[in-house]
């Protein structure tokens, strides 16, 4: 063939963003190692996963929070390129300004059709310290933040589900409570793989096919 | 002068993965007329989600029906040989028609062939038991899909959109833009769609005239644009298409579309993509193109106030015509009383001169009503033929009936497509409309006319309407029951205020 007419043909963009949570209660019955340990094995699941669906680009990046909250890994980042520097846990539970450092950054992203609809992840393990209400519903007004796909595993008994529930708002996708390290990775590993196996133009399902794992409850 | 169309529509690389048929669709047709050459070009593009599982047959149902009311409306707005082809009203209608079109189509199919327990299960396995209740609440629903279309003659394009996709236009030096203005809402694999409530509220449209006719018009579902890096990426197919039509010829970039848009797929979105291509062809009669001068704006307002006077004196001779008019009836109205009189006092005479003599003792004969030509004796009653004088209320002529979640636009000639109101109906049997709104005068009330043998509807206000009977459509709301179960609320739509000139 002799002619392509255009510029340069690209898969669309899909970003997944992470918001995890550092305050001091993660550093308690090994949490924080655990998530850490769970993405170390989830982002190689994603990979492979993303394999199936090779007209999507996956970009990641991650906002931790506790005392305050800052991009840990600010540049969208492929999956190919990903590397994992581990988090550590100290200080409060400031998931309002999470929400709100997250809702400034999508407000720049332009309503480009391209651009497939975003994942949030939120993993908390208790209540958050700060207002967080206002701070959601600012996310929630922004185009991109209200159209995201938006998920959340609430880690061990302490965890503010209610407040998870608030952050999903939508009755087909529970909140996932795990009470130990396998059932993070499983359930962690689940809600990222299925939005890399996923074609577009199909949401994926929030319930977990997998069988709940069997375990302790560490948390 | 005449269009040229080319056009190909392949399957989506995720779609050959996954398992999905191909969704889009595509229409070209170039129709010679004694007035002028109507081209259509229509594209759509069937949604991917699991509750829109026959949307391969809704876009292919858009399409066909899409051409042929678009073709249908361009051959009668040209018939009229008018400066400006159609006014905002009359697009909005077609808007209408469409998505009505679309509809009665849908569910004609429906009737041929009712969903399957296989199709419903496998929804209900994606979407859960709400997914498969909304579907099956609202059938049209599994058809879902999107609409681009332009229609063009020799003097006008118009283009229409519903939903995403893309449409652009290129002047003969290249220069690619949007004929229609953005739609924010169309981000995020969301999309406005033929199978919404309303649906015709969603559409964009606008056309062009005389020396904005662009050399090429480029219709494509969102799988294209959505194959490429960016919007400026997208934007250059614009003058690389001309560029190569101008090279090779349209039917030879035909043959080799279907391996373009195979390539774009594969190493863009994944998705089914559609082009359709219209270029305007002047040597399809051999003549140069010649450019025509471009108007002034002051000779363009010059010629706008000239359209305005004429329009103006124009009215201004309607009005003397009409109070002529209004004089002679009252001068015939006082000549047939006068006359009237006139026989029916010979008429007495006669009886009152004869009588004694042909029955002189007999009985009082029965009058017999005297006749004079074709003139009625009395007054019959008559249904009041309503003058609207200037600063009276205009008369509703436009009703919204809402049935079954469908919302059916009612005016002078409209119909109700069977199946809307009738149980079971079978419209492949069928075809013909159980109801249509009609009138006995050309401005006098409209009627809700029951053609449904089977029926006997009842209104709100307590009247029976059988087969054959008429209810006067008014200007408060009413509820009609059409059969066991299918009651539908009949709202008059408040004359619509002037719509906003179309952006450009």
């Amino acid at each position: 063939m002799a002619v392509r007419p255009g510029g340069e043909y690209a898969g669309r963009p899909l970003h997944v963003i992470w918001l995890l949570d550092c305050s001091g209660s993660m550093a308690i019955m090994g949490k924080i190692e655990a998530l850490n340990n769970a993405i170390r094995e989830v982002v190689p699941a994603m990979r492979k996963a993303a394999e199936g669906n090779p007209e999507v680009q996956f970009y990641v990046r991650v906002i931790r929070f506790s005392t305050g909250a800052t991009w840990h890994i600010a540049q969208p980042t492929l999956l190919s390129d990903f590397k994992w520097v581990d988090l550590h846990a100290e200080g409060e539970t400031d998931l309002g300004q999470a929400f709100a450092l997250l809702a400034e950054e999508m407000s720049k992203i332009p309503a480009d059709a391209r651009m497939l609809p975003p994942q949030i992840v939120l993993i908390s393990d208790g209540k958050p310290t700060d207002d967080w209400k206002g701070a959601l519903q600012a996310l929630l007004n922004v185009p991109w933040g209200r159209r995201a796909v938006r998920q959340a595993i609430a880690i061990g008994q302490d965890a503010d589900q209610e407040t998870l529930r608030k952050f999903v708002d939508n009755a087909e996708k529970p909140v996932l409570r795990v009470d130990n390290a396998e059932q993070l990775v499983r359930y962690f590993r689940y809600v990222s793989t299925s939005v890399t196996a996923t074609a577009p133009g199909k949401e994926p399902t929030a319930v977990p096919s997998v069988p709940m794992p069997a375990g302790d409850e560490m948390w | 002068m005449s269009w040229k169309v080319a056009h190909a529509c392949i399957r989506g690389s995720s779609h050959r993965r996954s398992g999905l048929p191909n969704q889009d669709a595509v229409q070209c047709t170039v129709t010679p007329g004694t007035q002028a050459t109507v081209a259509v070009a229509v594209v759509s593009d069937g949604h991917g989600s699991p509750r829109h599982f026959r949307s391969q047959v809704g876009s292919s149902l858009a399409v066909s029906t899409g051409a042929g009311i678009l073709q249908g409306f361009l051959r009668d707005s040209m018939a009229g040989n008018s400066p400006v082809p159609f006014v905002p009203e009359q697009v909005h209608e077609l808007e209408r028609k469409i998505v009505s079109g679309w509809l009665t189509a849908v569910l004609s199919d429906l009737g041929n062939n009712p969903f399957t327990e296989t199709e419903l299960a496998a929804l209900e396995k994606e979407d859960g038991a709400a997914g498969r209740a909304e579907v099956e609440n609202a059938p049209e629903l599994a058809y879902g899909a999107t609409l681009l279309a332009a229609a063009a003659t020799d003097k006008v394009v118009l283009y229409l959109q519903l939903g995403d996709g893309e449409i652009l236009s290129v002047n003969a030096k290249g220069t690619t833009t949007r004929p229609l203005p953005p739609d924010d809402r169309l981000i995020g694999n969301q999309t406005t769609s033929l199978c919404q409530p309303e649906a015709w509220k969603d559409f964009r449209s606008a056309w062009v005239t005389d020396e904005a006719l662009p050399s090429l018009i480029l219709l494509s579902t969102d799988g294209y644009a959505n194959s490429f890096r960016s919007d400026e990426d997208f934007l250059k197919i614009g003058q690389d298409y001309l560029e190569i039509i101008r090279q090779q010829g349209i039917d030879s970039l035909a043959e080799e579309l279907p391996a373009i848009l195979t390539e774009a797929t594969q190493q863009g979105s994944g998705d089914d993509i559609t082009l359709a291509i219209m270029q305007e062809d002047f040597a399809a009669v051999g003549e140069t193109k010649v450019p025509r001068p471009l108007m002034t704006p002051a000779s363009k307002s010059a010629l706008i106030e000239q359209l305005k006077a004429r329009h103006s004196s124009q009215q201004q001779k309607l009005q003397e015509l009409a109070v002529r008019v209004e004089e002679t009836r009252k001068d015939n109205r006082r000549l047939r009383n006068t006359l009237l009189l006139v026989v029916a006092a010979a008429i007495a005479i006669v009886v009152g001169v004869f009588r004694n003599r042909i029955f002189p003792h007999g009985p009082t004969p029965t009058p017999v009503a005297p006749t004079l030509g074709n003139a009625p004796t009395a007054p019959t009653p008559k249904k009041p033929v309503s003058a609207h004088p200037p600063g009276h209320k205009q008369p509703v002529t436009e009703w919204t009936l809402l049935v079954g979640g469908h919302a059916i636009s009612l005016g002078r000639g409209s119909k109700i497509p069977t199946p809307f109101i009738h149980p079971g109906a079978k419209p492949d049997k069928d075809p013909d409309a159980y109801a249509k709104v009609a009138t006995e005068t050309d401005n006098g009330p409209l009627f809700l006319i029951n053609y449904s043998k089977d029926d006997k509807w009842t209104a709100s206000t307590g009247q029976r309407i059988g087969y054959g009977s008429e209810m006067k459509l008014g200007e408060k709301p009413v509820a009609i029951t059409f059969a066991k179960g299918i009651t539908g609320n009949l709202t008059p739509v408040a004359e619509a205020a002037p719509a906003a000139d179309p952006p450009q």
